[in-house]
Formats: C-alpha cells, sequence, structure tokens
C-alpha cells in the first residue's frame, strides 16, 4: 500500500487524490484479478492501474476545479528551509500529468526503460523519447523555480 | 537550496523525500471494507473466479507491496485473506443478468477491465448512451461504407451517468457492428439520454486494424495524420464492441437481429437452422444479415482472403455466438448456399465440412445484342466444375416459354457442356448458382431486381447460356427461382 500511495501521491500531487487512487487501484486489481494470467507480472499489472487511475482522478480533479494545499507545505513559509524537496514538488505541480507519471516511474520507483514500457503500454523507444521531454521539462521548471526563489 | 546542478542522483533524493509519505491511517481497512463491498455485490460465478484466485493475489500483493501490517493495526493480511471466503459463505444478492449469467458491472469497473492485459471476455455493462449525439452528422473514420448512427460510430461512447450543461462522467467509445437499438418507444427514441445494458467487449481481433484508413480519414477532415492517429486511433483501439443490447430503461431486450442487407433469400429462422449444429447450445448474442460486398467493415481480413471470396457473396448472415470459454465467436452464414465459417483468432475457418472449390469464383455472359456490353447473367460457381460460360451463338430449336422456367440440357456428343435457356427481361440481370455432388448437377437461375419500366414493357427475351465444366456430368437440374 505504501508504494502505491507514494507513486499516486507524486501523480496526483495531492494526498487526498492519491489516498483514492490507492484504494481504487487494489478494488480493481481485485475486481478484476481473473484477467491476470501471469501472477509474476502482478507489480507491473497494480502500477498500470495505478497509473490509469491516477489520470483519470486528475481529469477529475480539474473538473472540480479545486486545489488541496498538502498538509506537509501547511508550516510558517517564510521561515522554513527552501528544501530540494519543495522545489521539486512546485516544479512538478507544473508538468502534465504524463510527464509527471514518467518522471516518478523513473525517479522515485527507479523503474527500468522496460517495465515503464509495460507499465505504459507503450514501446520502449517511445518510453525514452518521453523520458528525455519530461525531464527538460523538469530541469526547465526548476531553472525557473530556483530563479523565482 | 544548494546551487548544485540537478543530476539524477540528486533528482532521486528529492523525489525519495518529497513523496516518502505514509498512507493516510485507515486507509488500508477502507481497501478491505470496499473490497468486501464488491465481493457482494458481484455474481457467485465471478466471486468463485475470484475464490480461486483469492490465495494468489494476496500472496503476490503481500510481496509487491510490503504491506505493513504492524502500521494499520488489527492484520490487514488475515482481513485480506479471511474476508473473500466468508463472502463466499454468506448468502449475497446477485445483480440483474438476463440467463446468460454473466455479472452486471458499471462503467468504472469496465475501464477497469480495459486497462488490464488480456482481457476480451465477454462482459455485461450497465451505462447510458447519448441518444442527442447522433442526430447530428456524423463520421466514421475507419469505416468505408457511409456512416450510420445505428452502425455505432455516431454513439461516441457508454457513460456512466449522463452528461452535460458542466457536469461529465466516465465513458467509453463503443461500436455497434452487428447490433441495433430495437424496440424503443417513441418517448426513448426522443430523448438525450437512454439507460442501456450492453454485452460486448474489449480486445477486439480487429483492434490491430484500427490505424488502417487514417490518412484517407485525416485528409478528409483536413487533420494531419499524426495528429489524427494521436486522438482516435487509440480511441478506435480501446473501443467496446457491443454484441447485444441487453436491456433498454430495465427493460429485456428481445430483437438482437440487425438487417442491413440488400436482398437476403433465406429467412432469419433459416439461416440460425444452418448455423445451429455447429454452436450447439451456446447463446446467440445477436445476428445480422449484411451484402456480401461489405463484408470489409465487419471483418476486415476476410475481405482480403482470396480463399473463401466472400465479398462476391449476395448476401451473408453474421452470428454472435458467446462460446463456453467467455469469449465471443463469430459465425456467418453465405445466404442461400449454407456454407458456414467461424473466427478462429483475427481469421476463418470453413466449418461445414465442405471444401472450396479453386478457380475465379465468377463468371459474367452478355446477353444478346439488345444488353449493349453489360454482362446480364452472373454465374457463382459452387461445383468447382466450370471452367467457362458464355451466350449461346448458334439458334437454339428448344425456346421456351416465359412460364417454363428454364430449360436445361446436356449437349449431345458434348457431356461436358450445359445448355440453360429461358425467357427474361431485355434489362434484366440474372445470377445463376451452380452446386454439384457426385450424382447431380444443381443450377439455380434468380433474376435480378430494379429493373427501368420502360426494359419491363418489351417482350421477355431468349435466354440461352452455355457452361463449360472440367469433365462430363451426371443428372443435371435447374430452376428459374422468382
Amino acid at each position: 500500500m505504501g508504494a502505491v500511495f507514494r507513486l499516486s501521491l507524486a501523480i496526483t500531487g495531492s494526498e487526498v487524490d492519491a489516498a483514492d487512487v490507492s484504494q481504487d487501484a487494489f478494488v480493481s486489481a481485485w475486481r478484476s484479478l481473473r484477467s491476470l494470467r501471469d501472477p509474476a507480472s502482478f507489480d507491473g499489472w497494480l502500477r498500470r492501474i495505478v497509473v490509469n487511475r491516477a489520470r483519470m482522478a486528475i481529469r477529475g480533479r480539474r473538473r472540480r476545479a479545486l486545489r488541496e494545499i498538502p498538509t506537509g507545505t501547511i508550516e510558517d513559509v517564510a521561515s522554513a528551509p527552501v528544501t530540494d524537496a519543495a522545489v521539486l514538488i512546485e516544479a512538478l505541480d507544473s508538468l502534465d500529468p504524463d510527464r509527471r507519471t514518467i518522471l516518478a516511474l523513473h525517479y522515485l520507483e527507479g523503474r527500468s526503460i522496460e517495465e515503464m514500457a509495460a507499465i505504459l503500454a507503450v514501446p520502449p523507444g517511445t518510453v525514452k523519447s518521453r523520458l528525455f521531454a519530461a525531464r527538460r521539462a523538469l530541469s526547465d521548471a526548476l531553472g525557473a523555480g530556483s530563479r523565482s526563489s | 537550496m544548494n546551487g548544485e546542478p540537478w543530476d539524477d542522483d540528486r533528482l532521486s533524493a528529492a523525489f525519495e523525500s518529497a513523496f516518502d509519505r505514509r498512507p493516510p491511517t485507515g486507509l488500508s481497512d477502507r481497501t478491505m471494507e470496499e473490497i468486501v463491498r464488491v465481493n457482494r455485490s458481484r455474481s457467485r460465478r465471478i466471486i468463485g473466479l475470484l475464490a480461486a484466485a483469492a490465495t494468489i493475489v494476496v500472496g503476490v500483493a503481500l510481496a509487491a507491496e510490503s504491506w505493513q501490517i504492524d502500521r494499520v493495526g488489527p492484520g490487514p493480511s488475515g482481513t485480506v485473506s479471511g474476508t473473500p471466503s466468508s463472502a463466499l459463505d454468506s448468502p449475497s444478492p446477485s445483480p440483474p443478468t438476463d440467463g446468460l449469467d454473466l455479472p452486471v458491472i458499471d462503467v468504472d469497473a469496465a475501464l477497469a477491465v480495459r486497462d488490464l492485459p488480456g482481457h476480451s471476455e465477454e462482459l455485461a455493462v450497465d451505462g447510458w448512451l447519448n441518444l442527442a449525439a447522433t442526430r447530428g452528422p456524423v463520421f466514421c473514420p475507419f469505416d468505408p461504407l457511409p456512416p450510420s448512427p445505428l452502425r455505432g460510430c455516431g454513439l461516441e461512447g457508454l457513460f456512466s451517468a449522463p452528461a452535460g450543461d458542466g457536469a461529465s462522467a466516465a465513458s467509453f467509445p463503443i461500436r455497434m457492428l452487428l447490433v441495433r437499438l430495437a424496440d424503443l418507444t417513441a418517448e426513448e427514441r426522443a430523448a438525450d439520454w437512454l439507460r442501456v445494458v450492453l454485452y460486448g467487449h474489449f480486445d477486439d481481433r480487429r483492434a490491430s486494424l484500427c490505424g488502417e484508413h487514417v490518412e484517407q480519414a485525416a485528409e478528409l477532415l483536413q487533420q494531419d495524420p499524426v495528429e489524427l492517429s494521436r486522438q482516435v486511433v487509440r480511441q478506435c483501439e480501446d473501443q467496446f464492441v457491443v454484441d447485444q443490447v441487453a436491456s433498454v430503461d430495465g427493460r429485456p431486450t428481445t430483437d438482437h437481429f440487425a438487417d442491413w442487407s440488400t436482398g437476403t433469400r433465406w429467412t432469419l429462422s433459416t439461416a440460425t437452422a444452418s448455423v445451429a449444429p455447429f454452436i450447439g447450445s451456446q447463446p446467440i448474442l445477436s445476428s445480422t444479415a449484411i451484402p456480401g460486398v461489405s463484408i470489409r467493415s465487419w471483418e476486415p481480413a476476410l475481405a482480403a482472403d482470396r480463399q473463401f471470396r466472400l465479398e462476391n457473396e449476395p448476401a451473408l448472415w453474421l452470428f454472435a455466438v458467446l462460446d463456453s470459454s467467455g469469449q465471443v465467436d463469430t459465425y456467418i452464414v453465405v445466404d442461400e448456399i449454407g456454407k458456414v465459417f467461424r473466427s478462429v483468432g483475427p481469421s476463418f475457418e470453413r466449418v461445414d465440412g465442405w471444401t472450396d472449390p479453386a478457380g475465379p469464383p465468377t463468371f459474367t455472359v452478355v446477353l444478346g445484342e439488345l444488353s449493349g456490353d453489360k454482362a446480364l447473367a452472373q454465374i457463382w460457381d459452387r461445383s468447382g466444375l466450370m471452367v467457362s460460360a458464355r451466350a449461346a451463338t448458334a439458334e437454339d430449336p428448344a425456346v421456351v416459354a416465359p412460364d417454363q422456367g428454364v430449360l436445361v440440357r446436356k449437349l449431345e456428343g458434348r457431356q461436358n457442356q450445359v445448355r440453360l435457356t429461358w425467357r427474361g427481361s431485355v434489362c434484366q440481370d440474372y445470377r445463376i448458382v451452380l452446386e454439384a455432388n457426385a450424382a447431380l448437377v444443381r443450377i439455380a437461375t434468380t433474376p435480378g431486381s430494379g429493373q427501368p419500366v420502360v426494359c419491363q414493357a418489351i417482350a421477355p427475351q431468349p435466354r440461352d447460356v452455355i457452361l463449360f465444366l472440367r469433365s462430363s456430368v451426371g443428372r443435371v437440374e435447374a430452376d428459374l427461382l422468382p
């Protein structure tokens, strides 16, 4: 549950959505268990459900037009030191869900290109190009964040 | 924040630090409660399947997710493994089904199934159709035939709830190939949204062909092919192929036949009787009749199949049959002839025990000067005996009257030639079907339809055709069908 929650959080950027996504993902996996023909592939299979559910949650959040303030950031902003984690969260917030997803799978979960290809259901070459583009977008966002801070 | 570059190590550490959060207290318990609730709402059949797999998933889930038993209090592993069994033991209400033993699931659950690998099993999904979307002009980018709302591309999807006025709902694209919306009341036809239960499946065997016409579609839509591919090819691949509209507004439907043909000779009951020996007790979800030339729209793989040549058939019957493994097979019956084919993966096999003859499938014959260059006799050879056909050049001593039907003779000294003579309208085309077994050659001659009035005013003309066969034949019968 912990790993699923962390991945959901990295993609959605919201603890509330991450909790919903985690629960939905496990329930969906349970419901659809008969489709899992190879138990050894459970890990990637579950991650694919998580990624899809997280994308749906983001789409739903756009419709709700709500913005959540993560509990972890409710602090005295003026006195809090600017950490790498805080800068990263702010930078990720400016990226689209697909880029957050591939960055989370790579940096947070340490997934290989092949594993990401299986999870995202795209060819490895597509994963490479998407990861390259996502890294560049993140680098730009981190640069912008550094300048503003 | 330090001024070091954001290399991979620093990014990994930042990710780890940023998202090193524990799940909210009680999330695992709530998840388990939801799984229990889901189990209770599912049919006994599915629960049985889940129970068989429960041990596997719990074990794998625990190993894969390092489920933190000590974090969440009362042992989730015991709850996980114990709950499904207790759910199985307790009586649970079953969702409505129509006797096919398919549990009815909602759109969200169907989406979850779609997102999994290997998910072509038949589903029964409860949702909403947007009928309003079918009333405007529609475009079917992957369909070489003219668009038709009843064929499905006007129906943009099945929704979890009526959407509109800023509201939205989960949905997936659907395609209604063999089915139509039947038995609608006037009120239902006028409604914008219609609640239905659809039988169908994802991961259809034809999904790999979704991108086939994308360039043509892009040209028509004046869009970039690459962009169009991103937009609609994926949607096509993800579509839910509907095999039956099982209920409308909570009311079970009874009419599951859609007639798209322009003239079948058989009735539905005759065609069904032809396929019955091959499907046994497996239920027919829906059926349709189509012109043979349109087979590429339903079964693209068959259009290019030179062996079966179904495009040359005047009419075909298609049946969607639920097999014992929960998958849908398509059976094709050739109208009037009774050849039966069954889908096997992406292709088809003939199952009626006959083999198709080699050689060209059809022969055309120009009949008389009045017809100009138009071939007024089309000959379909089912026998494998024919090598050619032509209009008789010598005057025929035996001229038949219009009400005498067709005269068939084996020519003296030329036992491999059969002469057909009848009288027919000057403009009307005729279809001659030749079948044979060891003892008998059977020939059916059928007039086409739709001749101009001026042609009908001219007296019937003699029709005289000679069929050249590979070898001499035994008895020959012929009929001029109405």
